[in-house]
Formats: C-alpha cells, structure tokens, sequence
C-alpha cells in the first residue's frame, strides 16, 4: 500500500530524518508517521514546518507499507534512508572510517 | 604560488566570522532555512542527500603540501577520514557539521584557503592546466593571469549575481589540459605574427543539458586587456543572459541564440567603452604578479633518465607506470609524476586523511612541496627528479595512488552521483569502480591506449560524460537506474561532444557495454597507434553500436 511520511534532514548535521506519530524526529524510516488521508498530511507537514531549526524544509514522501513495515519506493529514497551503498560496503575507506563514521553520527545528534 | 597578503588574509577570516554569525542565527531559528541557504552557498555549503557538502576552493588547482595536511586534518576532524577533489580541481567534503563549519572555515584561512565563490552565480573557481608552469609544450605559464583573474573577480560586487554560474579556464600549452572549449570563458595563451604573446578569446562551452562547443570570438587580445575584455563579456551576459529560465540562463544559450559573430560584436562594442577605464593591466603589475609563480631553484646536478635505466629494464610494473603517469617537464633532469587516485577500491577522486599525509611527505621529500589537482581528478607532483622517480613510485605505491591508467580507461571522471547527490539520477562511483576492476585486471583491457571514460549520474554532466572518449549518463528510467553510453567525445584540443550510441542500458549490461566497445575498437583500429578517438571518427558509432546492440534479445532475456 502506498502512504505518504513526512522526511526532512537535520539542521546542524545534514542527516535524513522522519517525523514520528509523538512530534520528533527519527533517523529511521520504520519510525515515521504515516498516512493516506491528504488533510492528516498537511496537518502533519504544517507542523512539520514550524521545527526549522531542527530540520531543513520538511517534505512528503511516498513510500511503501507492507505487513506493517514502512519502506522506501525509489533507489534514491533507499540510499536516502541507508546512506552511499559506497559506505555502506566499507571499501577501501578501511575501520578508522568506519569509526568515524559512526562517532560523527552520534556526535550529530547532540541537543540544541 | 600565490601568497596572501595582509588583506587577504583580514579578507577570509573576517568572512568565517561572518558565517560563525550567520549559522548560530540559523540554529538559534533567528532565521529561516530560506533566509540561510543563500548565505551557505556562497559560503560552499550544499545541502546534498543525506549531508551538508562543503566546497573549498582550490585556485586553478594549486596546494602547498602544508595545505594538502591541512585537508587531510579536516578531513580527520570534521568528516569522515577523506576528502574528493572534483572537476573544477576543487575539494569537498561530504559530512561536515554545520556548527563546525565556521571553526572549519577559519582553520583554512590560516592556510591561506577559503570556499568563497565555491557556488552560487558567481564567477567560480579559475581552473588551468595541471601542468602549468612546468608543461614541456607550455608557450607561458597562465597563473600569473589565473591569479589575477581570481582577484579581480573575487567578491565583485558587479557580478555578484549573474543569471548563472560563470566558469573560467587558462591554459598556456599547447596541448588542452584544461578543457578551455568547454568553459563559459576560454583563455588561451598565444604568439602573434610580431613575437607579442596575448590572448585568443573562446566563449559559450560547457555541458549540462545542453552541451556546446566554445567559439572563438578574438584570435589576440593584449595581455593589458585580460580584465577589460573580460569585463565586457561578463556585462554583455549579465545584462542579456536570460534570468526567467534556470536552464537557459548559462552563457551559451546566449552565444548560441545570438550567434558567435552577433556576440562577439556586443562585447567589442561594450568594450570599446570600457577599455580606457581602470582595468589595463601594465607591466609592473604583470611583472608583479609573475614573481609568485617563478620556477623554483632547481637542481642543476641532476641525472636524466641514465639513472632509471636500471629499474626501468628490470622492473615492469615500474615501467609501465613510467610510461602513462610520467609526463615530460620543461626542465632538463625532472618529470611531472601523476598519482592516479583511480584505484578500483576509493570512488575516483577521494583520498584519505593518511593518504593525503603521506602524499604530502612524498612532495616534500621529493618535490618542492608542490602539489596540483587535475580536472580528472587525480594529484600531480609537478617537480620529481628524474633519479628519484623510483622512489617516488615505491611511496605511490605504498599508497594505493601508482596504477598505470592516467589518461586511460580506468581513470574515470565520475561524479558523485545517486549515493550523495541531491540532483542524481543514478549511481556513478559504483559503475566507475566496477568498470575500473573490470579492466585494471585484465592485461589486454588495460593497455587501450589514451581513452577516456566520464559518468555522470544525471544530465547536468558533473561528471563530464558528454566530453569522454566514451561517455556514461546514468538515467531514472521508471524508477529504476539504467545507462545510456555515448562516444566520440573529448576535452582536448580536438574538443568535440560524444553522440548517444543507443538506447539505455541496465545497470548488469553496462560494464559489458564498455568492455564490447573496447574490445570492438581493438579489433578495428589500424594499429596500436591508432587512438580510440581517432578510431571512432573513421569508423563512425556503426561498428560499436553493432558490437554492443547485436544480440540485444539476448541482454534483455539476461
């Protein structure tokens, strides 16, 4: 079934985010809220928008739900949601990146 | 090189306090993301898939190697372990913080580095021949000009906001390095028939999604005349380049709906009002200028190539790499070294934070402490000693950065493409790096000759596919990656664009597609001698296209 989330990246760190059901933002896509009713988006959207601060101009994305699973439709929403498959498959970038990646990550995700 | 004086220097650190500004006003929600984008971007800060993307400028390419370790420390401290020079022989990175970022920015400034006019539609980076300065077929080095250029267009207040994007290239030689037929302004260094050195004049190149060859528009401009031509072009396309269409807006959809001869009369016109103003350069000022970039003490007790006979003879990896990454240098007893940073393993252009150290060491130790970016993103030595080519190959080795390919297949432009870019269609680096393995291990594969393959994961040709020997355009074809594959192309002074050869490929058909091109062109071509290119403008795309289309059912059932 296709229902649409509300997505968006973080302000101080660029990373891709999700609007959940309790107002916040998640780094999983299995977070979001969804919907397929058009006025419970807008709603959701609008409130979306008044967290600038926190998030970069919020957006709907159509994705999949599937035996309660949200997932995305598109490869450029997958690697949205994922990060570079490049990454992902470590390559030549070697552990210390790895390291570093996954410090950065939790270092983006300090409090204002 | 360029130094900075006591106003550059007050110049960029006051714009990275400027900044620091600018984004505690953003996070403190003083300011909209509206209100703050404009302001980033002029500052080089994207906002790409899943990260910001930080553009530093790299000034036609040049580094000291103090400033090649401070990219590899900003690498280590703000991002992820590496750093990805670009096309426009830039760097970027792709994770900076955006709270980071001002702290970022004044580290470069203590290096006499920036990321002004990285975007925005300005005048962009001035980009020139790798080989600038030490190139054995160069008439006069351009950075002199490059420099000046820079300057002048730097924080312009006039050109501050053009209807686009305004990318300038130099070159000095005769050999196009820098890809002058495919910049909105193209500067070539020439002799004219009374032994006086100026300039010929191309505009209107570039690629996108409309690709066009540049046109002469002056055969000799005087060197006095650089900033005052330039000038007149710049306002004849602010005033009537088209601002109501983004993508229409670029200098060449102005030359080309004018005509080059209509174009070139405008800007003569305009000229002719401006010339006398403040904008001749004299003499001193060329004089000046020159005295940054003059050849550094060379070692007048140097060998030649005697002193590399041995491991030339005995060692054939080392000659191999000898012969595509070794280029000819205009001193007697040195060579310009080219480390190719297209290994197969990192996407092509990135480096690691250790691998930049070391880097770094090795120009150093070896070099003058010299290094310079290439538009196909690999990293020149531009002052080895002959005699310690060797040891210089061993270093390169060490680090992933001495494979044979410079100018040959494996060393693919890419651009980022679908796995960071906002803008992509598809993936680039997983293709690149593909198609690299695919012909780096193979013996017959990998000795094509001159050849060279450019992808781009979208029409905006980042990565330069309208200009490769073959060129790959990654596609969004129902949702689903594929790859049209175009030949005929080059950057080089026989500039020319590549036509599409058919229709798109899947993404497990396209390094195959490639392969049956090269091996198609083995086939074909006169001889040894005979370059891909030159094959390809004899024959025409039939014999490829019957190569890589002939069993069509055949892929579509795979």
């Amino acid at each position: 079934m296709k229902v649409r989330v509300v997505t968006a990246n973080r302000t101080l760190s660029g990373a891709v985010v999700y609007f959940t059901e309790a107002g916040d933002w998640s780094p999983h896509l299995t977070d979001a809220f969804w919907s397929t009713d058009k006025d419970v988006l807008a709603e959701r959207l609008a409130a979306a928008g008044t967290q600038q601060a926190l998030v970069c101009d919020p957006y709907l994305l159509l994705v999949e739900y599937d035996d309660e699973t949200l997932s995305p439709r598109t490869k450029r929403e997958q690697i949205r949601a994922d990060g570079p498959e490049t990454m992902l498959e470590g390559l030549g970038y070697g552990q210390s990146f790895l390291r570093a990646a996954q410090g950065l990550e939790e270092a983006a995700h300090v409090s204002l | 090189m360029y130094r900075y004086d006591a106003l550059d220097k007050e110049i960029v650190l006051q714009r990275a306090a400027q900044f620091r500004d600018q984004v505690r006003r953003r996070l403190s929600g003083e300011i909209t993301e509206d209100e703050f984008k404009p302001l980033r971007l002029q500052n080089g800060l994207y906002m790409q898939l899943h990260s910001y993307m930080l553009r530093v400028a790299i000034p036609y390419g040049c580094l000291t190697s103090a400033q090649v370790r401070h990219l590899a420390h900003v690498a280590r401290k703000y991002d992820r372990g590496y750093a990805h020079f670009t096309t426009r022989q830039n760097v970027q990175y792709n994770w900076p913080k955006l709270h980071e970022v001002p702290d970022l920015l004044e580290g470069l400034a203590h290096v006499e580095m920036h990321a002004i006019q990285t975007s925005g539609n300005c005048v962009r980076n001035i980009s020139s021949d790798p080989f600038a300065g030490v190139a054995a077929d160069e008439l006069e080095d351009p950075r002199p000009y490059c420099e000046i250029l820079r300057q002048y267009s730097t924080f312009h207040p006039e050109f501050a906001n053009l209807p686009r994007k305004f990318k300038i290239a130099i070159t000095g030689a005769a050999d196009d390095r820098a890809a002058i037929a495919f910049h909105d302004i193209g500067i070539r260094l020439v002799e004219n028939l009374h032994g006086e050195r100026g300039f010929e004049i191309w505009v209107g190149g570039g690629q996108g999604r409309t690709p066009m060859v540049a046109e002469r528009i002056r055969e000799f401009l005087p060197k006095s005349e650089l900033l005052s031509y330039t000038e007149a072009i710049l306002r004849i396309y602010n005033r009537y380049g088209r601002r109501d269409n983004k993508y229409k807006a670029r200098i060449k959809i102005l030359v080309g709906s004018l005509g080059a001869d209509a174009f070139r009369d405008q800007v003569e016109a305009e000229w002719d009002l401006i010339r006398s103003e403040n904008l001749q350069l004299d003499d001193a000022e060329l004089a000046r200028m020159a005295t940054f970039f003059e050849p550094p003490a060379y070692d007048a007790e140097v060998s030649g190539v005697e002193a590399i006979e041995a491991p030339l003879l005995m060692d054939p990896d080392f000659r191999r790499w000898y012969d595509t990454n070794v280029f000819e240098h205009r001193q007697p007893g040195y060579a310009i070294v080219v480390a190719s940073l297209k290994n197969g393993e990192l996407p092509p252009g990135d480096a690691t934070a250790p691998q930049l150290d070391a880097f770094a060491d090795l120009a150093d130790q070896y070099a003058l402490g010299r290094v310079v970016v290439t538009h196909r993103q690999n990293l020149v030595i531009p002052d080895v000693r002959i005699q310690d080519l060797h040891a210089v190959w061993t270093g390169l080795k060490a680090l992933g950065w001495a494979v044979p390919n410079v100018n040959q297949l494996s060393d693919i432009i890419a651009c980022p493409g679908l796995d960071y870019c906002s803008l992509a269609n598809a993936r680039s680096i997983d293709v690149a790096q593909m198609i690299s393995q695919r012909f780096n291990n193979d013996p017959e594969l990998s000795a094509l000759g001159d050849l060279t393959l450019n992808i781009s994961g979208c029409i905006n040709a980042c990565g330069h596919h309208h200009v490769g020997h073959i060129g790959i355009l990654g596609i969004n074809k129902m949702g689903v990656e594929a790859y049209q594959l175009m030949l005929g192309g080059s950057s080089a002074t026989d500039a020319s664009l590549g036509k599409f050869l058919g229709r798109a490929l899947d993404k497990s058909q396209i390094v195959e597609a490639v392969e049956r091109v090269a091996r198609c062109y083995l086939q074909i071509r006169r001889d040894a001698d005979e370059r891909f290119l030159d094959t390809y403008r004899r024959v025409g795309p039939d014999p490829f296209k019957a190569a890589v289309y002939s069993d069509d059912t055949q892929w579509r059932a795979a």
